[in-house]
């Protein structure tokens, strides 16, 4: 299989602080890759390194080797906008502009200039809600406002949304933390339709729901990586002690 | 027990708090109460004026020129205060010394010729036939009728005389003075007699002023906040900047009006007196408040709408522009309308840049001489005549009431554009 | 030793099943102590109190499953402790068989008593008595303590077990040659021999078990 993401070295400063410590690891292409460990192990700023989110925090430094398709992203010739198109992200809670559902998911088509006449865009829009398996649920609402759904059919408008640019790769920052155990199940479904036509890393606090969901889990532990592989393995027998010791929930 | 005693204390320390809190709400809304009452008591007279009714017989034949408009050249040099003053004296039969003539005349205004030639040339199909026009009374009369004239003073201090006053007094029962509804206040600008003046001149200026702050502050402000809360590197030069913006909003408004003084009429040379100069003189003042407002709002907007627009690959104006801002608008339009409104209410800096000169004509472009309803107040109440001293508080009724639709329009603008996010 | 769970609950489930199976285990070991010296002496009074205890056994076999399904379903448990609760139920079968076996033995009493027990066999089955029980405390020792070593121990002693059943087998055979007229006799010891190899056997698989609580490793898979 090939690797859509390939790092290296990568370290991670937030003004002198450390954050993420000589990290190396692959991400491989439609895969569902979950990174799993404890509050402040780094998950979510490897995460967001990804597609140079880190770039919107004042006083974050990010060195070492980060590449796409082999292509270096935080190259000066690469412009986080058009990566931000093809790594698309969606966030802890859900965050639906407060316009109208056919408008959230339109917006990114719009700007990226996806779509060449408002037919065009009507269909990606409804080929996205489609895709986020939100469709039935929507259809004849498009034009009500996205914040009067449920918590969990907000979240899909995310993903959609997410969709709708046509990206590569989708970056989940604990997508399910905020929603009912129905809604996670809804959205866990989705995700292993959606691995067939994306690369999807997911960071979750939720080891039964990495081990539900991913393929490949990586464990977080003070900013280095302690453990990567297949995640039936981790969760059944892991090499290290320190991984076995988080998935068990003992003292480490 | 102890508890029962904390409890009560409680409950005791809280009713007074609560009363100190209604008396002070109280006390606030006498103060305004006196103020309205006081401006309203002085002003609400000047709603009226005392007109006179004539019957008044021109021929056309002299004044009307081949297409049957009036000409204007004749209309020059017609003499219509004669015309005016003798369809008057058609009244008073019994007057016949000069004197006497000279004491009745000034009972009618002295614009009054004016004002007829002005109503023929409207209304070109009142030639040739005995028609009844208003034409206003003077001042004093005006006074004397709604009560504001002081008898008590000997009639050589006095600027109406007794025989003034009987025939006055006889005119009021006759029906030959009547007090109207005061449409000259409505519909003309300054002028050196009360009875004609209005405040129409000085409405017009002040919103052609507004519009020029409105239209130069909250764009600069807005795209000044969007900078210096997404595009600026922290660190001391913005800090620098930051400091001083906050402590501009402080400034007396006065050193602006310096500042439009020296910049834009000494050293651009532009003309004083015009909405333009006025306009960005108050821009300057106001870009500030509108900054800390904006910024404020911008602020209030959760970072996960940005995060996701940036998250969707938009530039960090997009997300700015198409996103952050919208919702902060409710926030913003309300900076801009309090600093408009304070702006409206704004003398000192005005003054500066000579926005007292005494214009007669309404205010057509932004580059025509005119003055602001606040500066017009200010003048008003200066003068000596007593009929300028009610109309000027019945302009300050009228702005207080313009101040209040400033902030209704920001109220019902806010709630319009607030979302739920 | 592992460390302690974050959440002290778990630890105490983890515990409550060990002691239940380590208490199964005593008590069958003191079933096999019991059935052993009841076929020795010939004592018929002996087997209706073992198949009593058998009874318990039984109902101990089915607490520690139910614990076990408890834990699986109320703590989820990965890795080491999913391992526990998942072995912890094949233990207890064993343990269960091994107590059938004790049960078996007590009832072959009845036959004898009808039969001249054979000497020379009788010390061999007696030691292979002895064998199994010193292989049962092994492995639960090796339970206890988590050691995989004290493990590998118990199938070396299997080996014993098994060359006293064949011995016995092969004497029987030579006995039942020369006597054909005591050939129940023999078949009887032959099958008590056999009993206790399949004893040895089950104590055999709780070691596999106890190896594969350790380190994930099935052996019987391997091997």
């Amino acid at each position: 299989m090939r690797n859509k993401f390939e790092t290296e070295n990568v370290v991670v400063y937030y003004g002198t602080k450390i954050a993420i410590d000589d990290i190396s690891l692959n991400i491989e292409s439609n895969n569902i890759t979950s990174l799993i460990g404890p509050s402040g192990c780094g998950k979510s700023t490897f995460l967001r390194c990804l597609n140079r989110m880190n770039d919107t925090i004042d006083g974050c430094a990010v060195s070492g080797k980060l590449l796409l398709d082999n292509e270096d992203i935080y190259s000066d010739n690469l412009d986080p906008v058009d990566l931000r198109a093809k790594v698309g992200m969606v966030f802890q809670k859900p965050n639906p502009f407060p316009k109208s559902i056919f408008e959230n998911i339109a917006y990114g088509p719009k700007i990226h200039g996806l779509a060449k006449s408002k037919a065009e865009l009507n269909d990606i829009v409804l080929e996205s809600l489609e895709r986020a398996g939100l469709i039935d649920e929507v259809r004849d609402r498009l034009d009500d406002s996205a914040t009067g759904l449920s918590g969990g059919q907000q979240q899909r408008i995310c993903i959609a949304r997410a969709i709708a640019v046509n990206p590569e790769v989708i970056l989940m920052d604990e997508p399910c933390s905020a929603l009912d155990p129905i809604a996670t199940a809804v959205i866990e479904e989705l995700l292993d339709q959606l691995s067939k036509d994306f690369t999807i890393v997911i960071v979750t606090h939720s080891m039964a729901q990495a081990a539900r969901v991913s393929n490949k889990t990586a464990f977080f532990h003070l900013g280095k990586l302690v453990e990567f592989g297949e995640t039936q393995k981790i969760f059944t027998n892991p090499e290290e002690e320190r991984t076995q010791n988080y998935i068990t929930g003992r003292i480490g | 027990m102890n508890k029962d005693k904390r409890l009560k204390k409680r409950h005791a320390r809280e009713k007074r708090l609560k009363f100190y809190g209604v008396a002070s709400i109280c006390i606030a809304i006498m103060m305004l109460i006196t103020l309205l009452s006081s401006i309203t008591f002085n002003g609400y007279t000047a709603m009226q004026q005392a007109y006179i009714p004539l019957k008044i017989q021109v021929s056309g034949e002299k004044l009307l020129n081949s297409s049957g408009a009036v000409d204007a050249q004749k209309a020059l040099l017609f003499n219509w205060d004669s015309k005016v003053k003798k369809a008057f004296r058609e009244n008073f039969p019994e007057v016949s010394s000069r004197s006497d003539k000279k004491e009745l005349n000034r009972l009618i205004s002295s614009n009054s010729g004016y004002d007829v030639k002005q109503f023929f040339i409207k209304n070109v199909e009142a030639f040739n036939s005995e028609t009844l026009i208003f034409i206003t009374a003077s001042d004093d009369v005006d006074q004397y009728l709604k009560g504001r004239f002081n008898t008590d003073i000997p009639e050589e201090d006095r600027r109406l005389t007794d025989k003034q006053l009987k025939w006055i007094d006889g005119m009021h029962s006759e029906g030959l003075v009547k007090l109207k509804f005061n449409k000259n206040f409505f519909t003309s600008a300054d002028s050196r007699e009360p009875e004609s003046s209005g405040i129409l001149g000085a409405v017009v200026g002040s919103a052609l002023t507004m519009f020029v702050t409105v239209l130069l502050s909250l764009p600069l402000a807005v795209m000044a906040s969007i900078y210096l809360e997404y595009f600026a590197k922290p660190g001391k030069l913005t800090d620098f900047i930051e400091v001083n913006i906050n402590n501009l909003a402080a400034v007396p408004s006065i050193v602006f009006g310096l500042l439009g003084l020296s910049l834009f009429l000494s050293f651009f040379g532009l003309p004083r007196s015009i909405p333009l100069v006025g306009g960005m003189v108050l821009a300057l003042m106001t870009i500030p408040t509108v900054i800390i407002a904006t910024r404020a709002s911008i602020r209030a907007v959760p970072p996960s709408i940005k995060d996701a627009a940036l998250g969707l690959g938009a530039s960090k104006m997009q997300a700015a522009l198409h996103h952050v801002v919208p919702l902060a608008m409710p926030g913003i339009l309300t900076g801009t309308i309090i600093g408009t409104a304070q702006a409206l209410g704004e003398t000192a800096p005005l003054l500066m840049i000579g926005m007292v000169a005494f214009i007669i004509d309404v205010p057509t472009s932004f580059t025509s001489p005119s003055t602001v309803l606040p500066v017009q107040i200010f003048m008003w109440a200066d003068s000596a005549e007593r009929a300028f001293y009610e109309r000027s508080s019945l302009a300050i009724m009228f702005l207080v009431a313009f101040l209040i639709l400033i902030n209704l329009t920001a109220i019902i603008l806010r709630r319009k554009f607030e979302k739920k996010w | 030793m592992e460390k302690e769970h974050i959440v002290g609950a778990f630890d105490a489930d983890l515990d409550r099943i060990e002691n239940e199976i380590l208490a199964m285990g005593k008590l069958v070991r003191k079933q096999i102590r019991a059935a052993t010296n009841a076929l020795i002496e010939v004592n018929l009074e002996e087997v209706d109190s073992l198949i009593a205890t058998d009874r318990e056994i039984n109902g101990m076999n089915k607490r520690i499953n139910t614990l076990a399904e408890q834990m699986i379903a109320m703590r989820q448990p990965m890795a080491l402790d999913l391992r526990l609760a998942l072995m912890a139920t094949s233990i207890a079968t064993e343990l269960e068989r091994l107590g059938d076996h004790a049960k078996s033995t007590a009832k072959r009493i009845r036959k004898f008593s009808d039969v001249a027990p054979e000497k020379k066999i009788m010390v061999l089955i007696e030691t292979m008595s002895e064998l199994v029980m010193s292989m049962l405390t092994d492995a639960l020792k090796a339970y206890k303590k988590k050691d995989i070593d004290k493990a590998a121990e118990v199938r070396v002693k299997d080996a014993d077990v098994d060359d006293i059943n064949d011995k016995i087998y092969k004497v029987a055979i030579k006995e039942i040659k020369k006597n054909p007229e005591d050939i129940e006799t023999f078949i009887q010891l032959i099958l008590l021999a056999r009993n206790f190899e399949r004893a040895g056997d089950h104590i055999v698989n709780i070691a596999r078990q106890v190896h594969q609580i350790v380190t994930g490793e099935d052996l019987k898979a391997s091997s």
